[in-house]
């Protein structure tokens, strides 16, 4: 290895190495406090857009039914649901799987009380720019992006519920 | 029936979550998950083995997991010994020095005293260290009448692109200790008749393995995953088989030499070198038709003892009404042999430095077809495996001498296997 | 050509020559790096997820395989698990 060649090797590969590492750390997501892309929702009364909701605080979620978390969030979601109605809180569940019955099959099993919202195209998820799944963006009165989390962990859920109430108080 | 199971895991999950103090709220949820499969091996007029393994594994909340895993495996039967198969009956010394066993002309001598009982336990716990790198610690232990192996490992992955590519790498280290009946041979020292002193090197032998493997899993489109995994293992003590003998043969005739320590016929004791570097490529595919999958991998393993290796492995997951399916698998094994492979040695020509005549080293090949039909029965997953594996080398190698041509010096080994599983 | 490389890596004694270090590690850095644009979307892993798609999808059964052949030659392991699935969290 205290060859010349043995050295030129050893600094290729540095560098390799750290271009790798730079990779790493390249920007990819939509940043926070943008305005929320607005869709349409279908709802009993009529189709409406996310626009429309201004003043209320929506917890939009991206989730499938072959997404484990998702499976765990409903649960939770559905209580929040349940808890802030009153206080101008809509939770907005945008389903993306591919084929209509696996989401049906899947409601079966667990029901939710909050507006879903089809997206098998994935065109929506595309908007918001999806790291992971699932996916939640807190949209607050004034219509902006104020939280935005990938993954579901139950650690984590008193903090969701702070973040919930902070922008239920604006 | 459905209702006491689910009490049972209910228990064991709150048992296991006060015992390892975590909060018992979201958790006590989520039920141990096993998996059993019972294993049925033979081979033709050699091994047998029933072997039935049991796994738990169960979530703590938030992806920190726990597995378990027990294996009792019974052997049974009789394993070649290394001699090769002459144009005369032969007798061997048991491995305890206490009885012989004997081998008819033109059969290949296999060692019957060959019954063991191993049982293994193993375990390891996962968990995330960031949202995108996991870490799993694990440990395992086995034991058997005359062999016990203890080792721990620790590996880590890293997501990257969105999670489309994982990084992963571990370290394994392995401790394993032989303690053979009759204790540890001398190398090359000839194997002596029933109730006289074998030359012993002591009552037993120790080994340490370390591996190193590391890989990149990449998301390909939506319907393809592909693996490149680059391994290393170093292994160091005791790397010879204490049971194996290598026939001496006539340099001129070819038929067994004379004993000269009660034996009708001369036998040496094989040795192998005290360390061993592997090293391996493996590259994986699976692939998502519109409804079946498709699994194709091929592995090529190098090592300082010669042996090169390639496995190619394919796999058709056929699916059928409802959750069955059929899954038919190939794989085909070829293996180049150890620089000190023999099958036999010379007499009178200066003894190698090392020299093995175990077929497991030498050059042959290996082709497994198997089936396996399966589905699920109240949610969990049942199915049946049948494979068939045969081996083979070359029975009549271009330095066979004399009365050895007669003779096939690498028998074929055919197994059939039988697995059931079922999960609940 | 196989015979070439084999005897190659034979003659070159392995992991420790710069040149197959050398080509593992840019192997492994290209294949890492050089996918930075292939994949999919986080919402597009709906066949991934499924466990018949999982990299050990019988892990049980791996296992048992893995013993059988330890047992009956001198090659063993090489196999990885991780990566693939839904990529949940």
């Amino acid at each position: 290895m205290a060859t010349e060649r043995g050295c030129t090797t050893m600094r290729v590969s540095a560098l390799l190495f750290g271009l790798w590492v730079l990779l790493l750390f390249l920007p990819m997501s939509a940043l926070v406090a943008d305005p929320a892309p607005s869709f349409q929702i279908p709802t009993n009364d009529g189709v409406i857009e996310l626009k429309d909701l201004k003043g209320e605080v929506v917890y939009l979620d991206f989730w499938a039914s072959w997404c484990g978390p998702c499976r765990k969030s409903m649960p939770w979601l559905n209580r929040m649901q349940e808890k802030y109605d009153d206080a101008g809180f809509r939770v907005i569940g945008v389903n993306l799987d591919k084929e209509r019955e696996l989401a049906d099959e899947f409601l079966q099993t667990v029901p939710v009380n909050f507006q879903l919202v089809y997206d098998p195209e994935g065109k929506l998820a595309s908007q918001y720019q999806l790291l992971g799944m699932p996916n939640s963006f807190m949209i607050g009165r004034d219509g902006m992006i104020q939280q935005r989390h990938v993954g579901f962990m139950e650690s984590k859920l008193a903090e969701y519920e702070e973040q919930i109430l902070q922008l239920l108080k604006q | 029936m459905q209702l006491k199971k689910k009490r049972i895991r209910g228990a064991l999950a709150t048992a296991s979550c006060t015992l390892l103090g975590l909060s018992n709220a979201a958790s006590a949820e989520e039920p141990w998950q096993f998996d059993s499969a019972v294993l049925f091996y033979s081979e033709t007029d050699r091994v047998q083995a029933v072997e039935p393994v049991v796994t738990g594994r169960k979530n703590f909340g938030d992806d920190h997991w726990l597995n378990l895993k027990m294996v009792v495996d019974v052997l049974t039967g009789a394993s070649a010994n290394g001699a090769t198969a002459s144009g005369v009956a032969q007798t061997f010394t048991r491995p305890s020095g206490k009885g012989t066993y004997t081998a008819a002309e033109g059969e290949t001598p296999l060692d019957d005293t060959f019954k063991d009982t191993r049982v293994a336990l193993s375990a390891s716990w996962e968990q995330p260290y960031t949202r995108l790198t996991k870490v799993t610690y694990g440990a395992n232990f086995s034991a058997e009448y005359d062999f016990r192996s203890l080792s721990g490992n620790v590996s880590v992955a890293h997501d990257m692109n969105k999670r489309n590519t994982t990084l992963s790498a571990g370290i394994s280290v392995e401790s394993d200790q032989i303690t053979p009946e009759g204790g540890i041979p001398t190398p090359f020292a000839e194997m002596v008749a029933a109730g006289n002193t074998t030359p012993r090197e002591g009552d037993s032998e120790t080994r340490s393995v370390i591996d190193l493997l590391t890989g990149v899993t990449q998301v390909v489109n939506r319907r393809m995953l592909m693996q490149f995994n680059y391994g290393i293992s170093s292994s160091s003590g005791y790397m010879t088989d204490p049971f194996k003998i290598i026939s001496v043969i006539d340099g001129t005739t070819g038929t067994n030499t004379a004993g000269t320590q009660g034996l009708p016929y001369q036998y040496f004791y094989e040795k192998r070198p005290d360390s061993r570097t592997k090293q391996s490529l493996f590259w994986q595919s699976k692939y998502h038709l519109s409804k079946d999958v498709v699994d194709i991998s091929y592995r090529y393993v190098w090592d300082d003892w010669g042996i090169t290796s390639h496995t190619l492995e394919g796999t058709y997951r056929w699916k059928l009404k409802g959750s069955h399916y059929l899954e038919p698998h190939v794989r085909f094994y070829q293996q180049g042999e150890a620089d000190f492979y023999r099958h036999s040695l010379v007499e009178g020509e200066a003894l190698p430095e090392y020299a093995s005549a175990d077929y497991r080293l030498g050059e042959f090949t290996g082709i497994t077809l198997g089936l396996k039909y399966g589905m699920k029965i109240s949610g969990n997953d049942a199915s049946l495996r049948v494979e068939y594996y045969n081996q083979s080398g070359d029975s009549s190698p271009n330095d066979a001498i004399g009365a050895q041509k007669n003779q096939d010096l690498f028998p074929d080994i055919n197994a059939m296997l039988l697995q059931l599983r079922y999960t609940f | 050509m196989m015979k070439r490389f084999t005897g190659y890596l034979k003659g070159a004694g392995g992991f420790s020559d710069p040149i197959v270090k050398f080509g593992l590690i840019a192997l492994l850095v290209l294949l890492s790096s050089g996918c930075a644009n292939m994949g999919v979307e986080p919402w597009e892993r709906d066949l991934l997820a499924k466990p018949e798609m999982a990299l050990n999808s019988d892990a049980i059964q791996s296992s048992l395989d893995d013993h059988i052949y330890f047992s009956k030659e001198a090659s063993s392991g090489g196999r990885s698990f991780a990566g693939g699935g839904c990529g949940c969290n």
